[in-house]
């Protein structure tokens, strides 16, 4: 917990202000534009989940790794919130592309979605660990952020993937 | 005798199309080629070696300590330097109210004084007039025309303006120089009229902690503008933040500055290079042994981000803008998974790209330190990738026709 008070304190208000509006339109925007487009709450309810899993998921791995394994967290660490978001946005925008592309088809139902999901998750998933290793393998001196970055990716990959198996019906 | 005719049956748009692809595929060709490492040992008049930060960066420890050590006080002091240190791009900074002080603590590879004027001047900004007694013709006082205890203080102050633009204006003598230009809340602006009209023709001045800068005035010019003698981009800069990023309302100074260990890691150009290209070999082999991608596709794809690769390190090496490194390896993976999303799921494009958009934009605003940096990048990348796959896929085209 030492970690969140001091960086807390260590922030301008400015900052504090700053990150809550960013947290804002990541959490709730993004999940906005899909519910907009699709005008399905279940699509916006999955944005949301995904992007505030990966958000909750991603603070608690770099509290363990400080506490736990005793490793400091440098300017490097804070790289890995952006790769993950990352990773879910691009989960997010090919869920509602899909979606966007294919709902008017007589023959579009939900469990086309979730195998298009499985088929896109799988792919995802195949590319961050061919490209994630590669990087930490050649590039030591990054090596924990990029394996983190790794596990979390992939981590963020199949919550979203779950939340469309289970939610989807 | 009569020459037979010579018929020529030439049909010029496949030659100009045949042509059109040798360009193309040379600049393709260029491109990778500059971005590949060494380069530079093969090219010897340009020079197209990667510009790292690496060896730049530098980083200091600031104790500030105050006249008012209220909180407050001391949380809108901290406020103001970030806003000075952020605008002027230092990479990471963190600031600690400790024992009543303020420490900064400063990772950059910007300019050590630059970074050290954004801190240490209190910038306090009034309009000045003349005081009666003091005779600023004398020959053996030159610099009494500077000294803000040669003037009497007005009613007019930094708060009185809205902003301060600084910007290049014609002078008397018909060159261009930098002028910071006072502009007032609309509130204000009659009242500052009926200022400025009792001093018609004379002179008063702008002083800036202690130090005048003269201004003469005219109440024919509709603005108010003092110069700036510095003409270097980065001291500008300096000048429209010191000016621009809120008003300290107490005085300072720096009590210390000790050196720290510069904790930025560093990747071999070479490494990453070498990533890249095992990282895309691999995942391309991997596509096409499992059948996941059709040919096509795969091939589009490998074009497209060879290209996007290629043609942002190049630029980079071109225009020698600093970079760093172990940031690269990391927009490198990004820029080869969105490159591959973005050929698979044509239907999602528009979609991804508001998003990252969106996303990317709100990160370089709001964001602080690197990830502000890499928002910057990724979002230069990602429309990059696009721009290469339609280039990727006109140029496959093209050749299949041949």
């Amino acid at each position: 917990m030492d970690i969140i008070i001091n960086l807390f304190n260590n922030w301008t208000t400015l900052e504090k202000v700053n990150t809550l509006i960013l947290i804002l339109i990541i959490l709730l925007v993004v999940p906005g534009l899909v519910w907009i487009f699709t005008k399905q709450m279940k699509l916006a309810h999955i944005s949301f989940d995904s992007l505030a899993t990966a958000g909750v998921l991603t603070l608690i791995t770099l509290v363990v790794t400080n506490l736990v394994f005793k490793v400091d967290i440098t300017y490097t660490f804070k790289l890995i919130p952006f790769i993950v978001f990352f990773i879910a946005i691009l989960c997010i925008g090919t869920m509602t592309g899909f979606y966007m592309q294919n709902h008017k088809h007589r023959e579009f139902d939900m469990t086309k979605m979730k195998a298009e999901a499985f088929n896109d998750t799988f792919r995802l998933t195949i590319s961050c660990i061919l490209l994630f290793s590669a990087f930490a393998v050649l590039t030591p001196s990054i090596l924990i952020p990029i394996l983190l970055s790794l596990g979390l990716s992939l981590a963020t990959i199949w919550l979203h993937y779950l939340l469309v198996y289970k939610l989807l019906k | 005798m009569k020459l037979p005719k010579l018929k020529l049956n030439l049909n010029v748009k496949p030659i100009l199309n045949y042509i059109l692809i040798i360009v193309v595929t040379a600049l393709f060709l260029a491109s990778i080629f500059i971005a590949l490492p060494l380069t530079e040992k093969f090219v010897s008049k340009t020079n197209y070696n990667l510009n790292t930060k690496d060896n730049t960066y530098w980083s200091q420890e600031f104790i500030v300590s105050t006249e008012n050590t209220e909180t407050k006080a001391l949380n809108d002091l901290r406020n103001i330097f970030y806003k000075r240190l952020k605008g002027f791009g230092v990479e990471e900074v963190s600031t600690y109210v400790e024992d009543s002080k303020i420490r900064i603590d400063v990772t950059t590879s910007k300019d050590k004084d630059l970074v050290k004027e954004l801190i240490s001047n209190k910038f306090e900004v009034k309009v000045v007039t003349r005081k009666a007694d003091v005779n600023f013709d004398d020959s053996a006082n030159t610099y009494a025309y500077m000294l803000g205890t040669n003037y009497d203080t007005t009613d007019w102050d930094r708060s009185d303006f809205r902003n301060v633009y600084i910007t290049k204006l014609r002078t008397s003598n018909g060159e261009y120089a930098n002028f910071a230009i006072f502009k007032l809340w609309p509130t204000g602006e009659e009242k500052f009229r009926k200022f400025l009209t009792q001093y018609n023709g004379i002179s008063i001045g702008v002083d800036i902690d202690g130090f005048v800068t003269p201004y003469v005035v005219d109440t024919t010019s509709q603005i108010f503008a003092i110069p700036i003698s510095s003409d270097n981009v980065d001291h500008i800069k300096v000048m429209s933040l010191l000016y621009n990023s809120g008003i300290i309302e107490t005085n300072y100074k720096i009590d210390s500055q000790t050196d720290l260990t510069v904790n930025v890691p560093t990747v071999n150009y070479i490494q990453i290079t070498l990533g890249i290209l095992i990282a895309l070999v691999v995942l391309c082999l991997y596509l096409f042994i499992s059948k996941t991608t059709s040919p096509e596709i795969l091939l589009k794809s490998l074009l497209a981000t060879t290209l996007t690769i290629s043609i942002y390190l190049a630029f980079l090496k071109i225009f020698q803008i600093p970079v760093d490194t172990f940031m690269l390896s990391i927009e490198a993976i990004l820029a080869i998974i969105v490159t591959r999303i973005l050929v698979e799921g044509k239907d999602s494009v528009f979609y991804i790209e508001l998003f990252l958009l969106l996303i990317l934009g709100s990160t370089i605003f709001l964001g602080n330190g690197f990830i502000s940096l890499i928002a910057q990048d990724m979002l230069i990348i990602t429309a990059l990738a696009k721009l290469c796959l339609v280039i990727a896929g006109w140029y496959i085209n093209k050749v299949k026709k041949i």
